[in-house]
C-alpha cells in the first residue's frame, strides 16, 4: 500500500484588492494507492482550492502557495515544479474532472479529438492510434454507438453524457490519481447514480486513486473509503467513512450529520441545523473558525486553534474537546436523529 | 474627479469666452485669426459650445426615442417586438450619412436640423441596447416576484425595469455624445452643417482647409479640441459605468 | 368532505419553440391540496414541476385544464378578484441572487406587497417590516441595506419575508434551498416549518432533493416529463412506491450512512432523460423502465387511485 499523494501543512492565499483571502490554512492528509478519498466542505472551506492547487491550476498571481508541501507518488514535489514539468503531470499522471460538464468541454472540438489530445501529447501516440484508443474509452464509459459519437461535438451530448466524456478524457492517459471536483452536483439524481456507479467500476478496473470533492454526504458514503471534512481552510476531521460517520469527534461533523435529511428517517425527527454562517476568509478568526457557531464552544476555542488529535491510524480530529482536560460532552442525537 | 477634469477645464474657458463672443474682432489673438480676421480662440470655443450642444441634445433625444421604442418592444415581446425590430433593421440598412445629407438638404442647414438628422439615424443604437437589457431583465426572478405580489405593468416598468437599465443608459449617453459631435463635425466638414458666420468645430475645420499649407494652426486647434472632447467623454463614461454599479458601492 | 384549498385538474402548459415544435412542459397534471398541508413536488430536469408552480400562481396561462383555488378558477378572474388572489397566494423563488431587485433596499423589497395592496403606511409600515425581518431571523438594521450585502441564506430569508408580508394563505416554494449551502438548508427549512405551524399556511414545495422534500411534506407528487406518475403520503411513497420511476428515484438517492450504502440494492436506470419536446409515445417513462411492457408504447397510462390516497399512472396496475 503505497502513498500516492502526501499533502502537508498546505497554505494557499489569494491577494485581492480587499486584502489577503486565506483560502487554505494548513491542510494535511494522505491518499493511499487505489483508495477513494472524499473531501467534504461548504463554500469557503477551501476544498476546491486545495484540489486545484494539487493540479497547480490556480493562477499565481493572485494565488500564492504560502507554505506546505504536496508530494505525488512519493518523490514528485508538486509545489516546486516548473510550469513545463507540471504540464507533463497534468493529464498524464493526475487527471481532473470538473463540476460543470456544460462549460468544461471545448465546444469547437469533436469529442474524439478532445480525448485523443492528451494521448498524442503525453504518450506520443500517432493520430490513428489515439483515435482507436478514444473509441475504446468511449465504450469503456458506456456511451452507446461509440463509433458515431466519437466524431460528434459536445453540444450534441446531454449533461450526463458530457460528464462521461470528461471522465474518458481524464482517464485517457491512465493517470495514477484522479481528482473529481463536484462531478455530479450539476446532474440529475438518476444520472448521478449512473456516474457514481461508473466511477466505482473504473476505480476497480484501472486501479486508480480518486479524490472526490463534494458537499453531499450521501455521495461520500457511496463511493469513498476515507473522508476529510474541511471548514474555513482547515481540516476538522479525517478518517475512514465508518469512523467519521459512526464515531465523529468534531462538533462540525456532528452538526453536518444532524442537519442532513435522510430518506429512511422517521417523520418526527427534527433537522437540527448549524446556526450562523461560515466566516469571511478575508478576516479569519484567530481561534477555531467554527467557534462562533459551535454549541460546545469553550473559552479557549475563541483564543487558539486546536492541533489535530490522533484517534487511530486513520482517524484524526482538530478540536479542543479532545484535549485531556476538556469536559465530557453529550453528543446527543447524531445521524439525522437516529442515535448510534 | 480627475476623469472629468479636462472637460471642466474647457468649460471654464467657455465661461471666460462669454465676454469675447460678442466682439468678433478682438485685440487678443491666442489662437490666431482666420482668413477673415476673426479671432480663432473665440471661434474655437464658441464652436465647441455649438458642437457640444448639438451632441448633447442629439444624445438626449436619442435617449427619449430609443428608450421608449426599445422598452415597448422588449416589454411586450411577441409580435409587437417582431414588427418593431423589423423596422429597425430596415433603418439600419440605410447608410446614415446619406440619410443625414438628405434631411439637411430638406430642412436647410442649421443647428436644429442637424440635431434632428442625427437623432433620426442615431436612436437605433439606444433602442437596441435598451431592448436587449429589458429582455434580459423581464424574466429575472425579481420581476416575476413583483408580478406575483400583484404589481401592474406600470409599476414593473417604472420601479423595476427602468432603474436597472438606468446605469447602462447613462453610460451609453456618454458615448453617444462624442459620436454625435464627431458626426456633426463630419457634416460641417462636408459643408452641410452650420450656417456661416456661426462656428462649430466641424465648420472650422472645413474653413481651415483652404489655408492648410500655410496656416496649419487653423486646422490644428479645432481638431485637437474635437479629439479631447471625445477622449474626455469616453473616459468619463467608463468611470461612470463602474460608479453606478450598486454592487461595487461598498 | 372539506373542499381542498387547491384543486388542479388536468393542467397543461405548452410552449411554442422553433417552428411547429411544442414543448409540453406540463402535460396533464391533476392533484389536490388540503388547507394546512404541504405537498411536495419532485422530479428531475424537464419534469415540469417549476412550470406547474408558476402556472398555478398565474405567471403563465394554462394551455388546458383548470386550477381552482378555494373553488375559483384562477385563470378566469377579473381584475379585482385577481388582486385579491395575489394576497392569498405567494411564491418563494429559487435563486437568492436573482429574486431580489438589486437596486432596491431590503425595506422596500419586503414592503412592495404592502405598498401594492395599500395595507399600511408610514410608521405602521415600518413596524410591520421590522417585525417580518425578525420573524425570519434577521433584524431591523438589515432593512436599510441592498441585497448584494447579504449572503445567499440571508437573501432567501428576505424572500420569505417578502412573501409573508401580505399574509397569504398559500405559499409555493420553488426550489427554495437548492442554491444554498448545505449547512444553511436546514435553517431555512426549519423556518418554513415553524411559519407553517404559526400561521396555518399551506405549502406547495417544489424541489429535486427528495430527502428534504420528504422531511417537510405530508404528501409527495412525483413528476416525469410533464406528467405526475405517483402521489402518496411521504411515508407511503417511501415504504411502498408503486411506480418504477419512483422506485428508481428512491434508489438513486445516496444515504449518508456507509453501512446502508454498501449493502442496499440499487436500481440504476439506463439511458438519458428524453427531451420534453419529443416525449416517447404512450408512457413517457417506458424508454428507461425496467418493467416496460408492449402496452406501454401504445397507450398513456391512466391516473388512478390505486389505494386510498395513493395515486399512480402505470400499466402495471
Amino acid at each position: 500500500m503505497g502513498i500516492i499523494l502526501d499533502v502537508k501543512d498546505l497554505e494557499v492565499s489569494f491577494q485581492t484588492h480587499a486584502g489577503e483571502v486565506q483560502a487554505v490554512r494548513g491542510v494535511t492528509f494522505r491518499v493511499n494507492k487505489g483508495e477513494a478519498v472524499a473531501i467534504v466542505g461548504e463554500s469557503g472551506s477551501g476544498k476546491s482550492v486545495t484540489a486545484q492547487t494539487i493540479m497547480r491550476l490556480v493562477p499565481t498571481p493572485p494565488a500564492v502557495i504560502k507554505g506546505g508541501s504536496i508530494v505525488f507518488d512519493q518523490n514528485v514535489d508538486i509545489v516546486s515544479l516548473s510550469d513545463k514539468q507540471m504540464e507533463h503531470i497534468r493529464g498524464f499522471e493526475i487527471g481532473m474532472i470538473f463540476q460543470d460538464p456544460m462549460t468544461s468541454l471545448n465546444p469547437t472540438m469533436t469529442v474524439g479529438r478532445q480525448i485523443a489530445e492528451g494521448l498524442i501529447k503525453h504518450h506520443g501516440l500517432s493520430k490513428q492510434k489515439a483515435k482507436d484508443r478514444a473509441l475504446e474509452l468511449l465504450n469503456l464509459i458506456g456511451i452507446p454507438n461509440a463509433a458515431e459519437r466519437v466524431k460528434q461535438y459536445p453540444h450534441q451530448f446531454s449533461g450526463g453524457m458530457r460528464q462521461r466524456v470528461m471522465i474518458a478524457i481524464s482517464l485517457a492517459c491512465s493517470p495514477k490519481l484522479l481528482i473529481a471536483d463536484e462531478p455530479t452536483t450539476a446532474l440529475d439524481v438518476t444520472i448521478q447514480a449512473q456516474i457514481l456507479d461508473l466511477m466505482k467500476e473504473l476505480q476497480v478496473k484501472l486501479g486508480a486513486s480518486i479524490i472526490i470533492i463534494t458537499h453531499d454526504l450521501g455521495v461520500v458514503a457511496d463511493i469513498a473509503q476515507k473522508v476529510i471534512v474541511m471548514y474555513a481552510g482547515k481540516v476538522f476531521e479525517r478518517g475512514t467513512i465508518r469512523e467519521v460517520f459512526y464515531n465523529p469527534q468534531h462538533p462540525y461533523t456532528w452538526g453536518l450529520l444532524r442537519s442532513m435529511p435522510r430518506l429512511d428517517a422517521d417523520e418526527d425527527t427534527d433537522l437540527i441545523p448549524i446556526e450562523g454562517t461560515p466566516p469571511n476568509m478575508l478576516y479569519p478568526p484567530s481561534g477555531c473558525a467554527f467557534a462562533d457557531r459551535c454549541p460546545n464552544a469553550m473559552e479557549i476555542c475563541v483564543k487558539a486553534q486546536p492541533e489535530e488529535t490522533t484517534l487511530s491510524d486513520t482517524h484524526g480530529a482538530s478540536c479542543w474537546l479532545l484535549h485531556p482536560k476538556a469536559p465530557q460532552v453529550d453528543r446527543g442525537l447524531i445521524l439525522g436523529g437516529v442515535p448510534r | 474627479m480627475a476623469i472629468a477634469g479636462p472637460y471642466m477645464v474647457k468649460y471654464n474657458y467657455h465661461a471666460q469666452d462669454l465676454y469675447h463672443t460678442n466682439l468678433w474682432p478682438n485685440a487678443q489673438h491666442w489662437f490666431g485669426t482666420d482668413a477673415l480676421g476673426r479671432d480663432l480662440w473665440v471661434r474655437v470655443w464658441d464652436g465647441a459650445r455649438v458642437s457640444l450642444f448639438i451632441g448633447i441634445s442629439a444624445a438626449l433625444l436619442d435617449l427619449l426615442v430609443g428608450v421608449l421604442y426599445g422598452g415597448i418592444a422588449a416589454f411586450f415581446g411577441g409580435k409587437v417586438d417582431d414588427v418593431m425590430m423589423r423596422i429597425i433593421e430596415i433603418m439600419v440598412g440605410i447608410p446614415s450619412l446619406i440619410l443625414n445629407v438628405l434631411m439637411i438638404v430638406y430642412m436647410g442647414a442649421g443647428v436644429g436640423s442637424i440635431v434632428i438628422a442625427l437623432v433620426i439615424t442615431g436612436w437605433v443604437n439606444m433602442a437596441r441596447l435598451v431592448r436587449g437589457q429589458i429582455l434580459q431583465l423581464r424574466d429575472q426572478e425579481f420581476v416575476l416576484a413583483a408580478r406575483t405580489l400583484g404589481a401592474g405593468n406600470w409599476r414593473l416598468i417604472l420601479r423595476h425595469l427602468i432603474p436597472n437599465v438606468f446605469g447602462i443608459i447613462i453610460v451609453q449617453i456618454t458615448f453617444t455624445i462624442p459620436s454625435a459631435v464627431f458626426s456633426e463635425a463630419v457634416l460641417s466638414f462636408l459643408g452641410l452643417g452650420i450656417k456661416v458666420p456661426q462656428a462649430s468645430l466641424g465648420s472650422l475645420t472645413f474653413e481651415a482647409l483652404d489655408g492648410l499649407r500655410y496656416n496649419f494652426y487653423q486646422l490644428a486647434f479645432p481638431a485637437v479640441v474635437i479629439s479631447l472632447i471625445m477622449f474626455a467623454f469616453n473616459i468619463f463614461g467608463d468611470g461612470l459605468r463602474d460608479a453606478l454599479d450598486p454592487k461595487l458601492r461598498k | 368532505m372539506i373542499e381542498p384549498i387547491l384543486q388542479v385538474k388536468n393542467l397543461k402548459r405548452h410552449f411554442n419553440v422553433g417552428r411547429n415544435e411544442v414543448l409540453r412542459a406540463v402535460d396533464g397534471v391533476t392533484f389536490d391540496v388540503q388547507k394546512g398541508e404541504t405537498l411536495g413536488l419532485v422530479g428531475e430536469s424537464g419534469c415540469g414541476k417549476s412550470t406547474t408552480g408558476r402556472t398555478i400562481i398565474r405567471l403563465y396561462n394554462a394551455t388546458e385544464g383548470k386550477v381552482l383555488f378555494k373553488g375559483q378558477d384562477v385563470h378566469a378572474l377579473n381584475k379585482k378578484a385577481t388582486k385579491a388572489f395575489t394576497r392569498q397566494m405567494q411564491m418563494i423563488f429559487q435563486d437568492p441572487y436573482a429574486s431580489l431587485d438589486p437596486r432596491m433596499l431590503v425595506e422596500d423589497i419586503i414592503g412592495e406587497g404592502i405598498d401594492i395592496h395599500d395595507l399600511y403606511s408610514g410608521k405602521q409600515r415600518r413596524e410591520r417590516i421590522v417585525s417580518l425581518l425578525e420573524t425570519v431571523g434577521l433584524n431591523a438594521d438589515h432593512a436599510n441595506r441592498y441585497p448584494h450585502e447579504f449572503s445567499g441564506g440571508q437573501r432567501q430569508r428576505v424572500g420569505i419575508a417578502r412573501a409573508l408580508a401580505i399574509e397569504p394563505e398559500f405559499i409555493i416554494a420553488d426550489e427554495p434551498i437548492s442554491s444554498l449551502d448545505v449547512s444553511i438548508r436546514a435553517q431555512v427549512v426549519n423556518l418554513l416549518k415553524q411559519l407553517q405551524k404559526e400561521r396555518r399556511l399551506t405549502y406547495l414545495f417544489i424541489a429535486h432533493d427528495l430527502a428534504m422534500v420528504k422531511h417537510i411534506s405530508d404528501y409527495i407528487g412525483v413528476m416525469y416529463l410533464g406528467v405526475l406518475v405517483e402521489k402518496a403520503s411521504s411515508n407511503r411513497l417511501y415504504e411502498r412506491p408503486l411506480h418504477p420511476y419512483t422506485e428508481a428515484l428512491l434508489s438513486a438517492i445516496p444515504t449518508p450512512d456507509p453501512e446502508i450504502e454498501r449493502t442496499r440494492e440499487r436500481i440504476i436506470l439506463k439511458g438519458e432523460i428524453p427531451s420534453p419536446i419529443h416525449p416517447p409515445s404512450g408512457c413517457r417513462f417506458r424508454t428507461r423502465c425496467p418493467k416496460a411492457m408492449p402496452e406501454c408504447a401504445v397507450k398513456e397510462p391512466e391516473w388512478k387511485e390505486k389505494e386510498p390516497d395513493h395515486f399512480v399512472a402505470c400499466h402495471l396496475y
